[in-house]
């Protein structure tokens, strides 16, 4: 989970690096050029472009640092998983190629996988737009707060997120024992006879993941919520009252949010990223592999075949996918985020 | 005469008969039921002995005998005959006279009891003091237990204590310092401790260390006889006697007496000991250490681990003692001083007993004190404020510290007594109203508990009384108190409102009772750590600094941040300069640093002797680290730590070398019993194929029942034997609200039960899973049935519900339950202990013992073939597996980490060289007969997996045990074929792994 919040991270930065590099290609035309002028109709594509990657050298002089890294252990890891998603590979002995093979058992012959899909999609469709919303509105509601106040609400509601494996608390609640919290509680009261195994149990796993990860999902998008909230300029709301803005809801959707689409976007990435790619919140409550696949997801069938079953090719077919999956949902939020404010 | 002769032969085969039936029924009342009868009887018997406290008070009025001391005469000596201690095999000694360094003795083995009779000439209370010599054996003191007149008089002496004297194993140079030796990357090596035999004194004093005065014992005037019953390890005595009492003086007198005939030594008269240079000490934990927490620690060094302090976490258990000799030039009275770090016990002191030239010189040196502090002190010898001043002459003396409660004493015996008489009412609920009474039931506790009612509330009281004091001398500090008076709350309700608090206020007893004992522990750990003395007149008043100034600690700090980017902390290199063509293996461990500093200096002394040609380097990696580094060609030669699966799971890939054809494999695979090997041998091609080992077995651990001896007693029940005795048990025990604890989630039970059903984990010689058959059916059922309608709970905190004797049942696997428990309940010593699990009893009338281990390994990985070091690799995994060596790292891994440091070697000879009692061992000698290993196939992971799906949907949804189990068949099998179809196409036969068809287990 860890790996893919990075990566998507990553992949921010880079778009908006290639969007200033744009930036300054679209604007050096127009500043006053050498003697001689060139225009871009007298080049070939790639003359032009080394002829201006010459100019800007500076630019990817200080880019380079990053690119090579980024490179060497996000595009290439990506691009070697595709090329392992061919092939039969055990970690000992040299790659087979198998051509399509894994992704054709994957969608034929694998009815766990086709159960992981589903879960995955259960998990990203209630988690993602409601740890979303919620980040938003409660970043929305602090943010009305007096700052000091503001401060320490804030740290309340940020503490799940940054305190590691802090919903291990939900296990001692949770637990098959007599004496965990839930059951010890509902012992007393006389609902049940016996201990429930809540986390054993494929009727309550689902939803116990579900609620935890919503707990802990109030992280790094929802402050940077809170930080676009606090950048807004003052005196748009100002001029949007006289506009005629009639009441909150309408100021928010008009000014607040337009206002904040880049926190917005970012959001939405870790948004996505963490409803897909949360497989520890399951691991660490309900156990590997979950009691009847319960709460498997696509992440754990892939920790299952890369790390259990030693069957790599097949792993990077599913993490081939889940990428595939992820850019998807990327763009689509992307497009949706684009009628915000109209 | 003819007929006299048929008369004759008649009664001659009817004597025969008789002396035969008498031998049998005589050999079968002594062998039957692997003697727990005796365990539980044992039990009783300690149950019901009384305390010192009381014994003293029957005391009161009696006169103490004024004479002259008796001796007792080794030559009335009887023993106990060597068929009853038979049992005990691994010792090297046995009941005997003897002469060791020119004494007269008595030798005793670690089992048996010998006996002397001895006339005392008048009514009166008497002491006993003798001398005994530690003999060598393994790395545990001495306990014995005492008797008079064949009866223990109160339970204290139950398990007197001996210490052994063990010395550091190091040259010293002229000045009788210690000169350490460095390994490979520069570090001071710990010394090995190696045992110094020799004469000491010995009273009869308190082994658990709250009474700090020898004990008395009343005998009338006449014949009487003294008993030593071995408990542990071997040792000879001498001079035995009886003497008179004796009290210590006072400091006060001391003081006053010293100060009367002696001046002060000169001001300059100033001796600094090295605490690290102990000159003795009485186990082999008590070894110098690195310490790194301050920057004045002398000598200290930022780079490199240098031995500058001694004790720590190792020296805190009672009677342990650390002994240092240094040399006055001048006589005269003295101070002594100490740079020491207590930082443990939280706002109490701990304290030391101090023994000047052998003897305590006045009776507050019961108990020198060290008060808490997070730093390091330098304070003065000394109690309740007053500075210690002592004489010494010209010369060499001794100054030595031994580990005792001192002031608390008194007030942590109080609370234990208490502890014990509150978990006793506790279990006389439990047995009333359950684990979780409901508050609305009425459960007549008035009627049915009425004097433990009334007990409650004077248990309240005391507590309470006992909180101030503990509050007085903690100076304020509460969490010592608070800790008790939360019991005391608890325990006020419950008496005074029992209908309705005690089902009310029953889980928080627990949890405060939990807690207590924990805190008693804690207390209990008296660890400090000594970096020097200082031996000064008394008229110098220099403050020495316990802690460094700041910029000392700054420098100290930066230096180590530098120094730490020079150091590889994972490589341990050897000492051993080999020669240039020697073979360089490397051996890599997923061991703790100390584990592996412990094999590396093995191989130092050991290995790198006999085999001169092979250089060895040894690292710590993670596990993960394996498959990656073999991918790219940079793995290590030898794998230590690897499962058994994935021992397997490497060898199916390619990634593991058979190990079954090198030079000495039929020794080497002779030490393991054959229950170790078979996970790693498989059969190549078919079941009636070439039989490769994949490894060799290092460790081996499997499930064993511990049992509860005081409630077995209490019950009046046998501990089980056979499942169907277990089952008769298991209503009484439910009955009064017992619980069982069962390891069902663990897959090696249910394979263990599945062989005890005749069947096994797979058909078709491992291709197909065996869960289908009648025999794995049943055993499933039976484990289903055990959790679902005997209501044994499926999670459980083992050692808490262990302790508290709810569960006085529990099947859990032997050496991390054992280790665990032994320094978690430290009070309940000799109230527990293990058995084999039930067996099954056969149609044909026979029982099935048997039980499932599982192993790790040693592989060597195929990189070792590409480099030619293979065989090298071998002649190290063969070197480990020693019995000498295996027995070495035992005795070491105990020195080092205490009495929860047992290891569980696979080396089945070795076994009986570990620190185990002789009890023990004859429970894990019979338990060996009956282990058996389960095979592991390409696929296997799959089995664990969809067995406890089934298991969780019995438990869950109410299914059919057997119908929940054959619902996976399918899933299992299909995996399995997939596998083994994955792992065998387009190669040959050494991919395809089947089980030997001649092998036991299936």
């Amino acid at each position: 989970m860890v790996e893919n919040e990075t990566k998507t991270e990553t992949v921010e930065e880079v778009t908006e690096t290639v969007e200033e590099t744009t930036n300054t290609v679209e604007e050096t035309p127009q500043a006053p050029l050498a003697a001689k002028p060139v225009a871009r109709k007298d080049m070939t594509l790639w003359q032009w472009t080394w002829k201006e990657m010459k100019r800007n050298y500076t630019a990817y002089v200080m880019c380079m640092p990053f690119f090579i890294i980024f490179t060497l252990f996000t595009i290439g890891p990506v691009l070697l998983s595709m090329f392992f998603s061919l092939t039969i590979f055990n970690m000992v002995e040299a790659p087979k190629f198998v051509f399509l093979e894994n992704y054709s058992r994957l969608f034929l012959d694998d009815d766990i996988f086709l159960l992981s899909v589903k879960n995955t999609l259960i998990f990203a469709a209630v988690t993602g737009p409601v740890s979303y919303f919620l980040s938003l509105f409660v970043a929305w509601f602090i943010n009305e707060l007096p700052p000091k106040i503001r401060a320490v609400v804030t740290l309340i509601f940020y503490a799940p997120s940054i305190s590691g494996g802090i919903y291990m608390i939900w296990s001692v609640i949770f637990s098959s024992d007599s004496y965990g919290y839930a059951n010890a509680i509902l012992l007393e009261l006389d609902v049940i006879s016996t201990p429930i195994n809540w986390l054993r149990n494929a009727t309550y796993v689902m939803p116990i993941c579900i609620v935890v990860a919503l707990w802990t999902s109030l992280g790094t998008s929802f402050l940077a919520f809170i930080g676009g909230l606090q950048t807004i300029d003052k005196a748009q709301f100002e001029a949007a009252a006289v506009d005629g803005i009639k009441n909150r809801w309408q100021e928010l959707w008009y000014v607040t949010l337009p206002n904040m689409k880049q926190q917005l976007m970012f959001g939405a990435v870790m948004a996505i990223s963490q409803s897909f790619g949360f497989g520890a919140i399951v691991t660490a409550l309900a156990g590997f592999p979950s009691v009847s696949y319960c709460a498997h997801t696509i992440v754990h069938h892939l920790e299952d075949y890369g790390g259990q079953r030693f069957e790599v090719g097949y792993a990077s077919a599913i993490a081939v996918i889940l990428f595939a999956i992820m850019i998807g949902s990327n763009t689509l939020v992307n497009k949706l985020l684009d009628k915000v404010g109209q | 005469m003819r007929r006299l002769k048929i008369t004759s032969v008649i009664a001659l085969v009817l004597a025969l008969l008789f002396a035969s039936s008498t031998l049998t029924i005589g050999f079968a009342a002594s062998s039957p039921d692997n003697g727990l009868n005796d365990i539980v009887a044992d039990a009783i018997e300690i149950l019901s002995d009384i305390k010192w406290a009381e014994y003293s008070k029957t005391c009161v009025g009696k006169s103490f005998y004024s004479g002259a001391p008796i001796a007792v005469d080794l030559k009335t000596a009887t023993s106990s005959k060597m068929e009853d201690i038979i049992d005990s095999i691994t010792s090297n000694y046995v009941f005997k006279q003897s002469n060791i360094d020119g004494k007269d003795c008595y030798e005793t083995p670690e089992a048996g009891s010998v006996t002397f009779t001895f006339t005392v000439p008048e009514d009166g209370l008497y002491s006993f003091s003798w001398l005994y010599y530690d003999l060598i054996s393994k790395a545990t003191n001495i306990e014995r237990t005492f008797r008079i007149d064949g009866k223990v008089p109160f339970n204290e002496v139950r398990n007197l204590l001996f210490t052994k004297t063990w010395i550091e194993d190091f040259a010293k140079d002229e000045n009788g310092n210690i000169i350490f030796e460095k390994d490979g990357s520069g570090n001071e090596r710990r010394p090995e401790m190696k045992e110094a035999p020799s004469w000491k004194s010995y009273t009869v004093c308190d082994p658990t260390g709250y009474y700090n005065n020898p004990f008395y014992f009343f005998l009338e005037a006449g014949e009487h006889t003294m008993t030593l019953e071995s408990q542990k390890e071997p040792m000879a005595i001498t001079e035995i006697q009886v003497i008179p009492y004796s009290g210590l003086i006072s400091y006060e007198h001391y003081k006053a007496d010293i100060h009367s005939k002696y001046q002060p030594a000169s001001k300059d008269a100033f001796i600094k000991i090295e605490a690290e240079n102990a000159s003795s000490a009485s186990d082999s934990t008590l070894y110098p250490v690195n310490d790194r927490s301050s920057a004045i620690t002398s000598p200290q060094n930022a780079a490199y681990a240098v031995m500058n302090a001694i004790g720590g976490d190792t020296w805190q258990t009672m009677g342990q003692w650390i002994e240092w000799t240094f040399e006055v030039e001048e006589s005269g009275i003295y101070q002594i001083n100490s740079r020491f770090l207590q930082n443990t016990v939280e706002g109490l002191y701990v304290s030391r007993r101090l023994y000047i030239d052998g003897v305590i010189p006045f009776e507050e040196a019961n108990g020198v004190q060290f008060a808490y502090n997070t730093n390091w002190q330098a304070n003065t010898l000394g109690a309740d404020g007053e500075d210690f001043e002592f004489y010494f002459e010209k010369g060499t003396h001794t100054m030595r510290l031994e580990v005792v409660y001192g002031g608390i004493s008194e007030l942590v015996a109080r609370v234990r007594v208490l502890l014990n008489e509150i978990n006793a009412i506790y279990i006389n609920i439990l047995k009333i109203a359950g684990t979780s009474p409901d508050t609305d039931t009425s459960y007549q506790f008035y009627a049915r508990i009425p004097s433990d009612i009334v007990r409650m509330g004077e248990i309240s009281e005391e507590l309470y009384n006992v909180a101030e004091e503990f509050k007085v001398l903690g100076g304020g500090s509460g969490s010592n108190s608070a800790t008790i008076e939360n019991v005391a709350r608890v325990l006020k309700r419950m008496a005074s409102d029992s209908e309705r608090q005690i089902a009310k206020q029953f889980g928080a007893l627990k949890s405060y009772i939990g807690n207590l004992g924990t805190m008693l522990n804690q207390i209990a750990a008296q660890a400090l750590k000594v970096d020097y003395f200082v031996v000064r007149s008394t008229e110098n008043t220099d403050k020495i600094k316990g802690e460094g100034n700041f910029f000392q600690n700054t420098w100290y700090e930066i230096c180590r941040f530098v120094a730490s980017f020079t150091t590889d902390s994972a490589t341990f290199k050897s000492v051993v300069e080999n020669s240039e063509e020697a073979i360089n293996i490397e051996v890599w461990t997923t061991a703790s640093r100390e584990r592996t500093q412990l094999i590396r200096s093995l191989i130092d002394e050991d290995f790198s002797a006999k085999h001169k040609n092979i250089s060895v380097n040894i690292k710590i990696v993670a596990a993960g680290a394996l498959l990656p580094a073999t991918l790219a060609g940079k793995g290590p030669d030898v794998m230590m730590d690897v499962g058994q699966s994935d021992a397997i799971n490497y060898a199916v890939r390619g990634a593991v070398l058979d190990v079954s054809h090198y030079d000495g494999f039929a020794e080497l695979a002779s030490r393991f019993h054959q229950s170790a090997l078979a996970p790693l041998t498989v059969a190549l091609g078919s079941a009636d194929g070439e039989k490769a080992v994949f490894g060799v077995p290092q460790t081996q651990s499997f499930e064993v029942m511990f049992f509860r001896k005081d409630v077995f007693a209490d019950l009046g029940a046998n501990v089980p034997t056979t499942w169907d005795e277990f089952y008769l048990l298991l209503s009484k025990l439910l009955s009064k609200n017992y619980q069982v604890g069962l390891p069902t989630a663990s897959l090696g039970f249910y394979v263990s039960l599945i062989y005890q059903h005749q069947g096994s984990l797979y058909s078709d010689s491992g291709k197909t899973i065996g869960f289908d058959k009648e025999p794995a059916l049943a055993a499933f059922t039976m484990l289903c049935d055990l959790v679902n309608l005997y209501n044994s709970p499926i999670s459980y905190d083992a050692a808490n519900r262990f302790r508290t004797g709810e569960m006085p049942l529990l099947i859990a696997d032997y050496i991390t339950f054992y280790n665990q428990f032994t320094v978690y309940a430290t009070e309940l010593k000799g109230l527990w202990g293990f058995t084999t699990i039930p067996g099954n009893v056969l149609e044909d009338g026979s029982d099935d013992y048997s039980n499932v281990s599982t192993i790790t390994s040693m592989v060597i990985m195929k990189d070792a073939k590409n480099r030619g070091t293979d065989a090298a690799a071998f002649e190290y995994m063969k070197w480990w597996m020693e019995e000498t060596v295996q027995g070495d790292y035992a005795n070491e891994l105990v020195a080092l980490l205490g009495p929860a440091g047992k290891y569980n070697t696979a080396n089945y000879n070795a076994f009986n060289a570990m620190p185990w009692s002789s009890s023990e061992l004859k429970v894990l000698n019979n338990l060996y007969q009956h282990l058996k290993g389960y095979p592991e196939m390409p696929g296997g992971y799959i089995i664990a997996r969809y067995e406890s799906f089934a298991f969780n949907n019995t438990y869950n949804e109410g299914e059919v045990p057997s119908e929940a189990i054959l619902g996976y068949i399918d899933a299992i099998n299909s995996e399995l074929a997939r596998k083994r179809k994955e792992l065998e196409d387009g190669n040959d036969e050494s991919r395809s792994f089947f089980i030997p068809r001649d092998s036991a287990s299936q």
